[in-house]
Formats: C-alpha cells, sequence, structure tokens
C-alpha cells in the first residue's frame, strides 16, 4: 500500500527475494513524489541512501540520475559525519522511480485502499475500493501522511494526505475499528514561489561542488549544475509571522498532532527561538529549469497574505510569486510499539509497516524502512523467519530499533547522534557494511559483491603489510595519530601509492575511528542486556527496599518496561539497577 | 545562605515589607525568587533577607510558621538539592568536607553538577552543529565551542583535585568472640599470614589494619580482639575501640555457628553490619556460612565488602579519566574532527555521572550530610 518512498522500495526489495509484487496507490501519476523539498541525503540520511542502495534499493541511483545540485556537508567537521546531500530534479526523480518499479516487475495499481482484509489477528491482504478484496502471503502499509490526513492553511482546513491529493480516510476507520493504537502527528512544508520572480541579484549564490554518487559508481551522466541560492529572514519577517499567530491552525490549537522539533515551521521558529533574528532561508530549484523554486527554511502554515507578508521581507524574495503556498498536513500513524524492528506488526503475523505511517518524517528514512519491510515481507512469503538489522551496523538498524522499543511522541529524523556507532557508520564504508548482509538475503547487486569482495581482499593485504614496523612505529599505530592523512602514511610506506586509493583510505579511519568504535560496541551490548529485562512483573516500586527512595519514586512515576528504560531516565543510578536485579530475583551479576 | 553572587544568577529581586498573615508589618526585606531548576536545592525558592537583627528574623521565622511552615533540618536544603538532581553526590561530600573543615559556603564554584550540565550543553550545542549547521546556521562556532571546553577542563581539573583529597580506602572492621576465626579469615583475604591465629582465645590482643585487594577494590581489613560477649564494655576498651572504629564503614560479624549475637555498640553506632556463621565445615548456622577450610562463603563475603562498602576507592582516578577524554575533546577540535570532540565529551559524562552518582557514594554522602548545618 503506497507509491511513496516506502512504498516503492519495499515493492522492489520484494521482487530482489523473486516474489511477486502489487503496489497499490491513489495516483500513479504521483508516483515516487517528493511531497516536501526536492533534495536526498545529508548528515546521517547520506549513509542511509547508500544503506538502502547496497540493500537493492533504487533511491541513491534514481539520485544520481537527477541531481542538479550536490554538496558534501560537514566536509570539515570529521569524517564520520559528512554527510552527502544532492538536489534533484523532483520530476524526473519521480519518473526514474516509476521507470525502476516498472523495470522490475512490480505490477502497479492504481486504486484506493479502504480497508485491510481478513480478522483481527489474521490480516491477509486488502480491500480496495474498485478492485475489491485482493489478498497476498504478505501485506505492507506504507500510506505515508495520508491515513485521516488533513491539510491546513491559515483558517482554511480541508482533507488530503498533501497538496492536491486524497486522504484515506475509510483505511483510517477500518485500522482504528481493528483497536490498533495509532496518534496524530503533523509536518508542514514551504511555499513554492515562481523563479522569474527572485530578485537572484540579492542572494548568495552557493554553487555545487565534487563528484559524487550515492549508487556506488552506478552514476548516470552528470547533469551539469544549478546553483542554490542563500537569503535570510529578518526581525520584520518573524514580527509578520507573530502578527498572523491568531490566525495560525498550528497556535490556535486546530493541529493537535505533534510536529517535528528539528525541522519546525517558521511560526515555530519565531516563537521558540525570539532570540534569533534572522534564519536561513535557502532556494531551490524543484527541477532543471523549472519554474518553481522550493523555499527550504520557510516551512509554514499561516494563511497565505501573511505568507506572502513574510516573503516581502527577505532580500531577493520581495515581490516573489507564491506558486503554491506553504501548508501543514495532520495525519494519523500506526503508534511504534504496534510493531518490533522486523518492522511487523506485532499482533499481525502478515502485516508489515513502513515509512511516515510508522511515526518517521523523511524521504530516506521511509525508504531505508522500505527495504527492510519489503524484505521481510519477501521472507514470510517465502517461509522464511524476518530479520533485523544490527543497530551497531546500519542506520536502518538504529531506526528500526529506536522506533519499536520507544514510544514517540514527534515524528522521528534520523540525526547521527541516535547511533551510539555513530564512527562506524559513514557513508565511505556503507558497501562494506551492506553488502555482505544484503547478499546473505539475497539482495545484494552482482556488481556490488565482486566490488566489495576485491576492496576486502586488498584491505587485509595493505593491512597485514601494515602490521609491520618501520623508522620504530607499526603503520597501524601510525594509522591512528591525528596527523596522519594518506600522505603522512604514503612518507613512511610509499608502496602504498600502488594501491587503491579507497582501501588505503579505509584502513586509516578504521584505524582512527577503532577505539571509538570498541567503546561504542560495548555500550550497545550492555544497552542490550538492560533491554532484555522486563520489569513487567514489579507492581509496585515503591516497596522495593534494595534501591533509593528517590529510584522509587521516579521508577513508580514513569513505569518503564524494561530495565533498559529505567536506567534512561533521570534520577536512577547504577546501584539502583543492581538493587533492581537483585529484586528481580536475578543476582547481581551484571 | 550567605550571598555569593554566582548564586544570585538566575534570581528574581524584589524589596519590600514582610507581613505577617495577619497583616501587620514585620520588617522590610529584599527578597529572592528562583524558579524551578535555577535555585541551590532546585525547586522553587523564596528567599528573604531581612534589614532588622535576629529578633525581626525571628519574627519573620514565627510568621512563617504560623501560616503553616517549619523550619528546615540540619542539611535538608542540601539533601533537596540532590533529591531534585541539581546537586551531585560529589557535591555534598565536598560541601560536608568543607563543612568539617569549618570552611562554610562558597568556594564550590566548580560543583560537579554544574559541570556535567554544562559539559551536557556543550554537547548538545556542538551535536547541533554537526546535525544542522551547514543547513539551518544553528550550533554554535567552533571557537566558541573551544573556549567554553577551556573552562570546563579547568573545572575539571579543579575537581580532579578535590576528588584526591576525598578519597580514602575504605575501612571493614572484623568482629566477634573470642576464637571465631576472625583472624583466620582476616588472613585469607589478605591472602598471606599477617597475623597470629591459634585455637587458644584470645590470641588477638591488639587491633591490626591492613591494606588489602577485594574483587579489584583496595579495602583497609580490621583484625580485632575477640570480644569476651555479654559483659559490660569496659572504659579502657570502650575508649580503644571507639577510636579504632572511628572513620569505619561496616563490620563483619563473626561467630561459630552464628551462635552470638553483636555486641551494642554495632548497632548503637549504625555501622553496617553483616552477620557471619563461621567455622561451618564443623556446625551450620543462620547467616552467611563461611568456612575459612573449605572456602564456603568466601566469595559471598568479597562480594559484600566490595558492594556494601561505601567509599570512595578510585574517586580521584575516574576524574582523571574525565580530565583526559576532555583533553582529547579539546585537541579533536582545534584540529577540525567535531564527530571526536563529541564522543570524548559524551565520554567524559558518562564517566563523570558514573561517578557522582555511584553507589559508593551512597554511605559517604549520608555522613556528610549529617556535617552540614541548618540553612545548608
Ligand atoms: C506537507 C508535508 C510536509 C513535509 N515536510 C517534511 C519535512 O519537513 N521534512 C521531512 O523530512 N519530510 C517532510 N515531509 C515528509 C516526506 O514527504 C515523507 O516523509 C515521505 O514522503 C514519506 O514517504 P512515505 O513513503 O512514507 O509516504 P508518502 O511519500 O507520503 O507516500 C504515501 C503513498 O501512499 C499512497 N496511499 C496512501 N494511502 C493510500 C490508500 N488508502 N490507498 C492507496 N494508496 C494510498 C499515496 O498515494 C502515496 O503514494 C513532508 C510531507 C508533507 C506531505
Ligand atoms: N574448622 C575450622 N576451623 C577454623 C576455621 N577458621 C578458623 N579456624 C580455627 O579456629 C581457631 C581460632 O581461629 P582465629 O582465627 O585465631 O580466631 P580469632 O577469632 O581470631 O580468635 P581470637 O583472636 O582469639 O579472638 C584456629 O585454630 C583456626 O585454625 C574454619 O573455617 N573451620
Ligand atoms: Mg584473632
Amino acid at each position: 500500500m503506497g507509491g511513496g518512498h516506502a512504498g516503492i522500495e519495499a515493492a522492489l526489495a520484494c521482487r530482489r527475494l523473486e516474489c511477486s509484487a502489487l503496489l497499490v496507490t491513489g495516483r500513479c501519476a504521483r508516483i515516487g513524489e517528493m511531497s516536501c523539498n526536492p533534495a536526498i541525503g545529508g548528515i546521517a540520511k547520506g549513509a542511509l541512501v547508500r544503506e538502502v542502495d547496497c540493500l537493492g534499493g533504487s533511491m541513491g541511483e534514481a539520485a544520481d540520475r537527477t541531481r542538479l545540485h550536490f554538496r558534501m556537508l560537514n566536509r570539515s567537521k570529521g569524517r564520520s559525519v559528512w554527510g552527502p546531500r544532492a538536489q534533484v530534479d523532483a520530476e524526473a526523480y519521480a519518473r526514474m522511480q516509476a521507470g525502476a518499479l516498472a523495470r522490475e516487475g512490480v505490477t502497479v495499481l492504481e486504486d484506493e485502499v479502504v480497508a485491510l482484509h481478513g480478522p483481527v489477528g489474521g490480516v491477509d491482504g486488502i480491500v480496495c475500493a474498485r478492485a475489491g478484496a485482493v489478498t497476498g502471503a504478505a501485506v505492507v502499509l506504507a500510506t505515508g501522511t495520508f491515513l485521516g490526513g488533513r491539510l491546513f492553511r491559515g483558517e482554511e482546513t480541508w482533507a488530503g494526505g498533501r497538496f492536491g491529493d486524497f486522504s484515506a480516510m475509510a483505511l483510517e476507520s477500518d485500522l482504528r475499528a481493528r483497536r490498533f493504537h495509532v496518534k496524530r502527528f503533523k509536518t508542514g512544508t514551504s511555499p513554492r514561489v515562481l523563479r522569474e520572480s527572485i530578485r537572484f541579484d540579492r542572494m548568495a549564490r552557493q554553487p555545487g561542488e565534487g563528484e559524487y554518487s550515492f549508487s556506488f559508481g552506478r552514476a548516470g551522466p552528470d547533469r551539469g549544475s544549478e546553483p542554490c541560492w542563500v537569503t535570510r529572514t529578518s526581525r520584520d519577517t518573524r514580527r509578520v509571522a507573530l502578527d498572523a499567530l491568531d490566525r495560525s491552525p498550528l497556535f490556535c490549537g486546530k493541529i493537535e498532532g505533534k510536529g517535528p522539533r528539528y525541522c519546525p515551521s517558521f511560526e515555530d521558529k519565531a516563537v521558540r527561538f525570539a532570540e534569533k533574528e534572522e534564519h536561513i532561508v535557502f532556494v531551490e530549484p524543484m527541477g532543471a529549469g523549472s519554474q518553481a523554486m522550493y523555499l527550504n527554511g520557510l516551512s509554514t502554515s499561516l494563511p497565505l497574505d501573511a505568507q506572502q507578508a513574510m516573503l516581502a521581507t527577505i532580500p531577493g524574495l520581495e515581490e516573489a510569486r507564491i506558486l503554491q503556498p506553504g501548508y501543514a498536513v495532520e495525519y494519523t500513524l500506526l503508534d511504534p510499539e504496534e510493531f518490533d524492528a522486523c518492522m511487523l506488526v506485532r499482533k499481525e503475523p502478515k502485516l508489515l509497516v513502513a515509512g511516515q505511517v510508522c511515526g518517521t518524517s523523511g524521504y530516506e528514512e521511509a525508504a531505508g524502512l522500505g527495504v527492510l519491510a519489503g524484505l521481510n515481507a519477501g521472507r514470510i512469503a517465502r517461509g522464511e523467519h524476518p530479520v533485523q538489522l544490527e543497530r551497531s551496523e546500519s542506520y536502518i538498524g538504529v531506526m528500526a530499533d529506536d522506533l519499536s522499543s520507544r514510544s514517540w511522541c514527534e515524528p522521528y529524523r534520523l540525526f547521527s547522534s541516535r547511533a551510539e556507532n555513530r564512527m562506524h557508520l559513514r557513508e565511505e564504508n556503507a558497501d562494506r557494511r551492506m553488502v555482505p548482509v544484503a547478499m546473505s538475503w539475497g539482495l545484494a547487486r552482482g556488481e556490488d559483491v565482486r566490488r566489495v569482495d576485491r576492496l576486502e581482499r586488498d584491505i587485509s593485504r595493505i593491512r597485514a603489510l601494515l602490521e609491520g614496523t618501520r623508522k620504530g612505529v607499526a603503520g597501524t599505530q601510525l594509522c591512528r595519530r591525528p596527523s596522519t592523512g594518506r600522505a603522512e602514511l604514503l612518507g613512511v610506506w610509499p608502496e602504498l601509492a600502488q594501491e587503491d586509493v579507497r582501501a588505503v583510505e579505509a584502513i586509516l579511519l578504521d584505524e582512527r575511528y577503532s577505539g571509538y568504535i570498541d567503546r561504542a560496541l560495548r555500550r550497545i551490548d550492555q544497552r542490550r542486556q538492560l533491554e532484555s529485562v522486563s520489569l513487567e512483573s514489579v507492581a509496585d516500586f515503591s516497596c522495593i527496599e534494595e534501591i533509593c527512595i528517590e529510584a522509587r519514586e521516579i521508577l513508580g512515576r514513569m513505569r518503564p518496561r524494561t530495565l533498559g528504560e529505567a536506567a534512561s531516565l533521570a534520577g536512577v543510578r547504577p546501584s539502583d539497577l543492581d538493587g533492581l536485579l537483585l529484586h528481580l530475583g536475578r543476582g547481581c551479576s551484571t | 545562605m550567605g550571598l555569593d553572587p554566582g548564586r544570585l544568577s538566575g534570581a528574581r529581586r524584589a524589596v519590600g515589607l514582610f507581613r505577617s498573615g495577619s497583616g501587620e508589618a514585620l520588617d522590610q526585606v529584599v527578597a529572592l525568587s528562583w524558579k524551578k531548576g535555577s535555585s541551590y536545592t532546585g525547586e522553587e525558592m523564596v528567599e528573604v533577607i531581612c534589614h532588622g537583627m535576629d529578633q525581626a528574623a525571628d519574627r519573620i521565622v514565627s510568621a512563617v510558621v504560623e501560616e503553616g511552615g517549619r523550619a528546615a533540618l540540619p542539611g535538608e536544603f542540601t539533601r533537596r538539592g540532590l533529591l531534585s538532581g541539581s546537586l551531585t553526590r560529589l557535591d555534598v561530600l565536598v560541601l560536608g568536607r568543607r563543612s568539617a573543615e569549618g570552611q562554610g559556603q562558597g568556594a564550590a564554584g566548580a560543583t560537579a553538577g554544574s559541570l556535567l550540565r554544562r559539559l551536557g550543553e556543550v554537547e548538545r550545542e556542538l551535536e547541533g552543529r554537526l546535525e544542522f549547521g551547514e543547513q539551518y546556521g544553528v550550533g554554535i562556532s567552533r571557537e566558541e565551542a573551544a573556549a567554553a571546553l577551556s573552562e570546563l577542563l579547568e573545572r575539571a581539573t579543579e575537581l580532579e583535585g578535590v576528588a584526591a583529597a576525598l578519597e580514602r580506602p575504605a575501612r571493614v572492621v572484623i568482629a566477634g568472640p573470642v576464637n571465631a576465626g576472625k583472624s583466620t579469615l582476616f588472613n585469607t583475604l589478605l591472602g598471606r599470614e599477617r597475623v597470629v591465629a591459634s585455637q587458644s582465645p584470645g590470641t588477638t590482643r591488639d587491633w591490626v589494619s591492613e591494606s588489602a585487594e577485594v574483587e579489584g577494590v583496595t579495602v583497609r581489613l580490621v583484625d580485632t580482639p575477640g570480644e569476651a560477649g555479654g559483659e559490660h564494655e569496659e572504659e579502657a576498651g570502650r575508649v580503644c575501640r571507639e577510636e579504632m572504629t572511628a572513620g569505619s564503614d561496616a563490620v563483619l560479624w563473626l561467630s561459630e555457628g552464628g551462635a552470638s549475637e553483636p555486641s551494642g555498640w554495632i548497632i548503637d553506632e549504625g555501622f553496617e553490619m553483616l552477620r557471619v556463621s563461621s567455622k561451618t565445615d564443623l556446625l551450620r548456622g543462620p547467616g552467611v556460612n563461611l568456612s575459612c577450610r573449605t572456602g564456603e562463603g568466601l566469595d559471598e563475603i568479597r562480594t559484600w565488602i566490595s558492594r556494601r562498602v561505601d567509599l570512595l576507592p578510585g574517586l580521584s582516578e575516574g576524574m582523571t579519566e574525565v580530565r583526559r577524554h576532555l583533553e582529547e575533546a579539546v585537541s579533536a577540535l582545534s584540529s577540525a574532527r567535531e564527530d571526536m570532540a563529541c564522543e570524548e565529551i559524551s565520554e567524559a559524562r558518562r564517566k563523570l555521572r558514573g561517578i557522582v552518582n555511584g553507589q559508593r557514594m551512597e554511605k559517604a554522602v549520608e555522613a556528610a550530610l549529617g556535617m552540614l548545618c541548618v540553612g545548608k
């Protein structure tokens, strides 16, 4: 269900496992549409796109072949947090994705899913408005922002999953009737303006940079680089926003859903960051030579006149003509407690979920979970047990684990800091991390397998050489010094000049980060141990004498489900965890 | 509580008349109010500073009591600060020590609690810089972060010094009737024949203390002369005992087959105690069954000693690690490796949190709270 970023990757993963796949979507013409800004990647998200690529997904290649502008974010802040980000041609991107579905033999059906098929606990298909019941070995729910979707702009509100699209009301009622726990979240988007109406001479030009491809070595022809533009809001912009607050659906209480803290609307920023006089706005093309420009950083659901008045205060946008105003969407999602880290709904052995409908926000997040859900749908169809990804090995694993193990009260966006092992989860080594697992699950491309194989062989050979000592230092030791780069290494080991550059780089980075990675792995292990101890059997924390009084009080109030959750509460100390363990009769051995 | 300018930050001030419940003007006062989270105790708080002499203060206090207030207990403010998380256990120890040394309030600029909080803030800012810096222009600059970090490094170094001063090995007394096997246990825990053990009752005449490693923790073990039991403690013996047990943290009470009740002083003086039935290869008893012959119960006793004894071995070592991580963070930042800097700060925080909240702190903290006076 769903022709968005999650649904597409899920269907493709099923096909890789040689299962037949049917993708049902509201409008075929809008498959792969980017509802918000036309950019793929970013910090952590860039690495995630590469993970999707290595698991056989198509997002990376589609972005490579349609990109207009590229930047490597954080280039000067440490290799583990580099963030490749591409501005793409939104329409061309959507066409590429639709093309991938056709090429891989996914059957596409244009229809509206109005209900799940089968009894509670035995869902085995869907019911479509026109085509009626369709059953299958597994079902993936990837309906994005469409479930009971409502759009808001100023005092206007109407039903819809996004601008100009329908709201999946019937399906939402069905999910509620089946007693799934659901929540409402909201998110918003920025106005798009007419290119000709912008005074670019009043803004800073931000050229694209560098050669890069998300899909390892399968990049399309370089489409040349279109510039992006940078401008800033001012105190006046803020004042306009504040003046219009009484007509904002967010602030007068029409929207109840929680919005993303990290991608706030401009009116949110105006209220929350009163001390910040200006906010950066990126003006980004929606397509090559497209008339529409996206105003990244100006997400808003204020009334149209206020949006226009805000633009009038921003250098270069004074006269900008709005093609599509900003708006907010509020939608229903499945509470993450309903599914596990395989993306499998706990009480429905054949139902999986992915994308915004399971609490995330962002194309890349949707794609990553889509691959995982599709993979497991395929495995269920083939009678194999569902699998999950390690949080120490991939951002997808971090995301699936985070989502399913905690109750979130706002859309989940991926950050590098969500990963304990972020020093290891680099975009640079995504293929080394993912291709081996992808291969074992039948998702990997032959060319990727061969490349990674060759690379690993090179790496072992060079590493063996570097175990040796020269000028009194072991080569691996030398790599660990903060000042060592490739050039410094070659100074002592000149023969490495003939070796594959990537292999040498990989060793340098692995060595540089090795101490951090070991520590992170230990922490993940500890956390897993703690998470595995259930506290469900504790009826009353206040009478546990083994722990201190303040901890009893906090635990009684928060009622954590596992020792891991208890550990994350402020005021609960390691000794209290020991005490809890003692109380549970498990001994103090951890 | 005395005025120190640092403490006033975050307070709102007002000047006016303090009136009793019935409206009678009592004194001209300055009132300071703190919001939740910003006061000494971390709670919402109002402090009234009166101009008049003690009499005026007394009148104000009685007026407040009349309206349902009550006087604070000794150390209550600190205890509340601890409960609300605005003070850490380490801070309480430092305060207790200062108070014992008659230094009073103030000078506690570098509390572990504030260091922990500031480190958290700097880490969040740096993470913001990593995650959103280039796309949304948020987060602090590298220079600002470096400056903030160097300052925190200084505070950490200061705390490292305090920690070294606070550190002392834990002290566990082995007590019990004559011939219970105390000296044998003492030697066994030490791993060598330090004192004489023999079947004649009353072998040990003097208090002997020796440093030992128990499950990786350094402690001081004390062997004692056997107690005659039942009879009244002699004055000379009591003085000697008090001298020797002062500063001890726990007592192992040994008796053959668990036959003898622990002496009154252990309970009276509130020592933590473990009852041990000794020589259980001969006769079993209640509590922990110990036989130095067969080794039964030894592990249990070791664990108890290393866990229950609430002292601070490794405190300054821990603070040294915190300081080292911060040094690494500063140097990572100066070579444009924000990712590593964040990692180091986060490790420093974890270590510091472990130290200030450590289990071994508990008892020492209780003792420190006892040393504080009203108003602290
Ligand atoms: C207004 C708006 C603002 C956004 N702002 C941000 C932002 O600020 N930051 C950010 O990272 N992301 C933002 N996004 C989110 C981003 O667009 C999504 O995260 C991403 O598209 C989710 O992908 P998805 O595959 O889960 O769902 P979508 O891309 O929403 O796709 C859902 C698909 O399901 C289909 N569908 C739904 N219901 C049915 C049904 N009953 N029957 C048949 N087909 C159905 C639809 O036709 C569509 O093809 C925003 C989205 C919107 C709409
Ligand atoms: N069977 C047996 N004998 C023990 C054990 N522990 C100690 N003994 C013996 O008991 C006797 C007394 O042991 P000590 O360790 O000297 O006893 P103590 O409590 O120090 O005695 P005083 O110093 O006289 O108070 C010695 O002969 C020990 O060998 C044990 O676990 N089992
Ligand atoms: Mg003796």
